[in-house]
């Protein structure tokens, strides 16, 4: 019966400072954006990672070359089994030139990941407080008929 | 394209969820409420423990006596003989008797309106910041 406990003022703080924090990690991407560089990115191997349960996951490493003919190398965060990426395959990148190690894969999911989660989460909680309470209120509000 | 569907899976729960919520509180104002009180704990063993599970005495408007059996059991007891909870029925159907609270009313459309827009939210920032992408 956790939603019952559900407590609507914490619930409301939690979706107001998840709502800033994604806020300001979307003003801190669109800024990193517009000063970056792009590269395309070529997958050179899977490397394998050994999971309990799951067995073996596989997460491709891509090649990136800079403008200026700078090779680096970006480790994808998420493995599956079986691989989603083939050896050769290309994706697009975007980086900060003064730090490369900076750079994140150019899909919507793999620059505004946290921005969606805590935007989704705090919107979701946020509507869960102001829904309780104004329906709460309206509860209290009708008379019983004896 | 996933985004499409996320987009529509939201707005399709907002709809639901909206339309649900209007129908609740036109319940609500059509209904017959009235005020129950705790006139005996029934146990239930479940597993080897004993649950207790209040049961509610109720006048209907009609001054007719009914009982309503809540759907909670616990352990220890939630509720003790002689407390109250407003219940809510449709008009002339006492038997169809259930909490007037806000939990057993609208809780899962309410969270259903929160999911709705969290998906939108999710579906909709793709095609808003499509642009910052292809730039």
């Amino acid at each position: 019966m956790f939603l019952m406990k559900f407590n609507p003022i914490f619930s409301l703080i939690a979706g107001c400072i998840l709502l800033a924090v994604s806020l300001y990690k979307l003003k801190d991407t669109l800024e990193f954006l517009e000063k970056s560089d792009r590269a395309p990115g070529v997958v050179t191997r899977l490397e394998e990672l050994s999971g309990g349960d799951t067995g073996t996951s596989y997460s491709p490493v891509f090649k990136i070359k800079t403008k200026d003919n700078q090779e680096f190398t970006y480790f994808h965060t998420s493995s599956t089994n079986p691989p989603s990426w083939d050896i050769g395959e290309q994706a697009m990148f975007v980086y900060d030139p003064r730090d490369p190690n900076s750079a994140r894969m150019l899909t919507y999911f793999g620059v505004f990941s946290w921005t969606i989660v805590f935007m989704g989460f705090g919107v979701f909680l946020m509507t869960m407080a102001i829904g309780q309470y104004l329906l709460e209120n309206y509860l209290q509000k009708r008379p019983l008929n004896s | 394209m996933i985004y499409i569907a996320l987009l529509l899976a939201g707005i399709l729960l907002l709809i639901i969820s909206v339309n649900s919520i209007r129908a609740k509180i036109a319940f609500v104002k059509n209904s017959e409420r009235v005020e129950g009180r705790v006139s005996e704990l029934k146990e239930n063993v479940q597993d080897g423990d004993t649950l207790y599970q209040p049961v509610f005495e109720f006048t209907s408007i009609h001054h007719e006596k009914f009982l309503y059996v809540h759907h909670e059991s616990s352990a220890p007891s939630s509720w003790s003989v002689g407390d109250r909870m407003p219940l809510i029925y449709p008009p002339g159907k006492p038997e169809e008797a259930r909490p007037m609270t806000y939990f057993w009313l609208f809780n899962w459309i309410i969270l259903l309106l929160g999911l709705g827009m969290a998906l939108t939210i999710t579906g909709l920032g793709y095609f808003l910041l499509l642009g910052y992408l292809n730039t």
